[in-house]
């Protein structure tokens, strides 16, 4: 077991793509990391340098706080799970599980006897016999999993292990690994381009995107408090809506107008930003989480957007509904590419919320939305880096999220 | 109505073209057919082909071919050079194959791009080189030269049938053998050569045949009786170097020299087409 760093790593491929910016990332010894982004965004990249398939251009990776540059994948004592799982085909599941032990020289014995403990750990025991082309998906990720495990490796290197699989069987082998991780306390760098998978198994998360993590912190953190307005938007299920305001100051109160609609402000929110003052009179990106508004009848209130609900999802216990409103968009560079489906409202402008089931909204009524002004968030416009808070923690690695925005 | 209609034009469709499948299969079979009838025939009733089998069949023309002309021998020489220069180029062109697909050194497109090319050249062109060489090593009239000479000219072809099937092989198994702590000699005998089996199979049977119907290289090589091998045999058989024109003699020659490689064909047909035609990303 060890501690994982990357510090200043720099990847350029022959072809000229730069899939690492200078990246920097710390895994504590027995932590469980998730690196999350877009695919493109070189989170692949990372894991693959860690594990020593992919040389950096420049930079360090430390495992156990030796410099493991120059050392081949064999030597470094990590164990990688791959996304289509890379059993070999020829080998029966005990020999699949048993060969990085026979590729070290372990005793038969030894071997033998670990194989079936681990197979037991992993509910495997009926298919050591088996070829993997006999297995089912999820019986072939576990086997991976048990390649890995049993080598008992200083460091385990997921890629995207869970995608190949159906969406129930996702959640319970997202659990298990997370069980087993916690069991094992192995330090843990975790691939996924799904947030949910990110949020609910990492104990911190790394989000990436064009070759840099735009930030790292715990899940709860990045859901509440988004360095960007990057990561805003790929946080959370339904994410984060984007409109762009105005702030602007009347009689000492600062209020933030957004389409036909003008917020106050309150006293507790000018606190915890107090560099809101310095965007009196200018542009700012403002973001509603999807906990963050109700609907109401068109007219039942002041100080309310107009729109027209977009799409209803109903999932059982809650219900999402996505309005098109009345207000400006940001820049796609700010807010990504408009929603699918086109632009419904003036702008494209699209705010999505949660909300209890029994909400009245069918597609095509007009609604008030009224956004509770206390759970604004505020993003700079032009770069799209949140506003920043009292006390920010200035040593959490924040980047600015690229020009150009998702890919 | 539509229906029925449409199901009688694609039995029709269907129709024709198993009409110029059996066609294409009779045409090809014809000459064997008449090679087997000839070949039973007496040399003192023969005049010319004959359609339909003769009513008194006769065994002599294998029994005289076998042990008077020495086909008995012969069938151990053709035997032993096949098989040798098949598995000399099949384990040769195996290593090579994972070296071209597995590393990457300076200059590897030039050397894989010439090997490939080298299948252009034939073996007439290099034989007068090859014979001096082979005869300045003191080689010729060795089993040596012969089978040498016979894998190296396999060898381009080889390396390319097997290049190409390795390289379908899934990267991330050997990524993942080189994490698990596999030396690149393990992924090579554990994963690669095992996966690799149905191209193994290929590349030696088509180098088997090859080398089996070679006329060239052991008639410049292997000069002795001792080393002559059934198609140098069967050449020395044919009207123009005897002045006899003994015709079911010859066909009994040539149907002991294709029987092992028709019955290699019919046991093996399945695995050989699959080793052609697929690549090893299954």
């Amino acid at each position: 077991m060890a501690a994982i760093e990357l510090s200043e790593a720099r990847k350029t491929f022959p072809n000229g793509v730069e899939a690492l910016r200078g990246v920097d990332i710390a895994v504590a010894d027995g932590e469980l990391l998730v690196l999350v982004g877009p695919s493109g965004c070189g989170k692949t990249t990372a894991l693959r340098a860690i594990a020593g398939l992919e040389r950096l251009s420049s930079g360090v990776v430390r495992i156990g706080g030796e410099d493991v540059g120059d050392l081949e994948p064999a030597d470094r004592d990590v164990a990688m799970v791959f996304q289509n799982y890379a059993l070999y085909p020829n080998m029966t599941v005990a020999r699949n599980i048993a060969f990085g032990l026979r590729a070290r020289g372990v005793a038969k014995e030894v071997r033998e006897r670990r194989v079936r403990e681990i197979a037991q750990v992993l509910d495997i025991d009926a298919l050591l016999d088996r070829k993997p082309r006999a297995l089912s998906g999820g019986q072939r990720q576990r086997v991976a999993m048990g390649r890995a495990i049993v080598r008992d490796p200083r460091a385990f290197l997921m890629d995207e292990p869970l995608s190949n699989l159906d969406a129930r069987l996702r959640v319970q082998m997202r659990g298990e690994i997370v069980r087993i991780q916690a069991e094992l306390r192995t330090t843990t760098v975790y691939v996924t381009h799904d947030q949910v998978e990110a949020m609910t198994m990492g104990q911190r998360v790394a989000v990436m995107n064009d070759g840099a993590v735009l930030q790292c912190d715990t899940p709860q953190r990045l859901y509440d408090r988004p360095a960007s307005s990057f990561v805003a938007r790929f946080m959370g299920s339904p994410p984060m809506s984007l409109l762009l305001g105005r702030l602007v100051e009347s009689g000492g109160d600062l209020r933030c107008e957004l389409g036909d609609a003008s917020l106050a402000i309150p006293a507790e929110v000018l606190r915890a930003r107090p560099s809101l003052a310095r965007f009196a009179g200018r542009e700012v990106v403002a973001g509603v989480g999807p906990d963050g508004f109700r609907l109401a009848a068109p007219g039942a209130a002041a100080g309310a957007l107009t729109g027209a609900v977009q799409l209803v999802e109903m999932l059982g216990s809650e219900v999402l509904v996505h309005v098109d409103v009345v207000a400006e968009r940001p820049s796609n560079a700010v807010a990504g590419p408009p929603p699918a489906g086109g632009p419904g409202g003036p702008s494209g402008a699209r705010m999505s919320g949660r909300f209890e089931r029994g909400v009245s909204a069918l597609v095509g009524d007009r609604v008030a939305v009224l956004i509770d002004p206390g759970q604004l968030d505020f993003f700079d416009p032009e770069s799209g880096d949140a506003l920043p808070r009292e006390r920010e923690d200035a040593s959490a690695p924040v980047r600015r999220a690229a020009a150009g925005g998702g890919t | 109505m539509s229906r029925g209609r449409h199901g009688a034009r694609r039995a029709l469709a269907a129709l024709g073209d198993h009409a110029i499948l059996v066609a294409a299969a009779l045409l090809s079979a014809l000459p064997l057919y008449l090679m087997l009838v000839a070949s039973f025939q007496r040399s003192s009733d023969f005049d010319g082909v004959a359609l339909l089998p003769t009513l008194e069949p006769t065994f002599d023309n294998y029994s005289t071919v076998w042990g008077e002309f020495g086909f008995d021998r012969m069938f151990v020489n053709s035997v032993v050079l096949s098989m040798s220069a098949a598995l000399i180029a099949t384990v040769l062109a195996a290593g090579a194959a994972y070296g071209f697909t597995r590393f990457r050194f300076a200059g590897r497109g030039v050397l894989l791009g010439g090997l490939i090319g080298m299948m252009a050249i034939p073996a007439i062109v290099v034989i007068v080189p090859l014979f001096i060489v082979m005869s300045d090593l003191g080689l010729v009239n060795q089993h040596a030269s012969g089978i040498v000479a016979e894998a190296g000219i396999q060898l381009p072809f080889a390396v390319f049938l097997l290049y190409s099937y390795m390289n379908d092989l899934p990267v991330e198994l050997f990524e993942a053998a080189e994490v698990d702590g596999a030396s690149r000699w393990r992924q090579f005998v554990e994963i690669a050569l095992p996966l690799s089996r149905p191209a193994l199979a290929t590349t030696f049977v088509i180098s088997a045949i090859y080398a089996w119907n070679d006329l060239l290289i052991p008639l410049v090589l292997w000069q002795t009786e001792q080393l002559t091998t059934l198609m140098v045999g069967l050449a020395t058989l044919g009207p123009g170097r005897t002045g006899v024109r003994d015709i079911p003699l010859l066909m009994a020659g040539v149907t002991i020299s294709i029987l092992p490689l028709a019955i290699a064909f019919l046991l093996g047909r399945r695995g050989l087409v699959r080793g052609l035609v697929e690549g090893g990303d299954r």
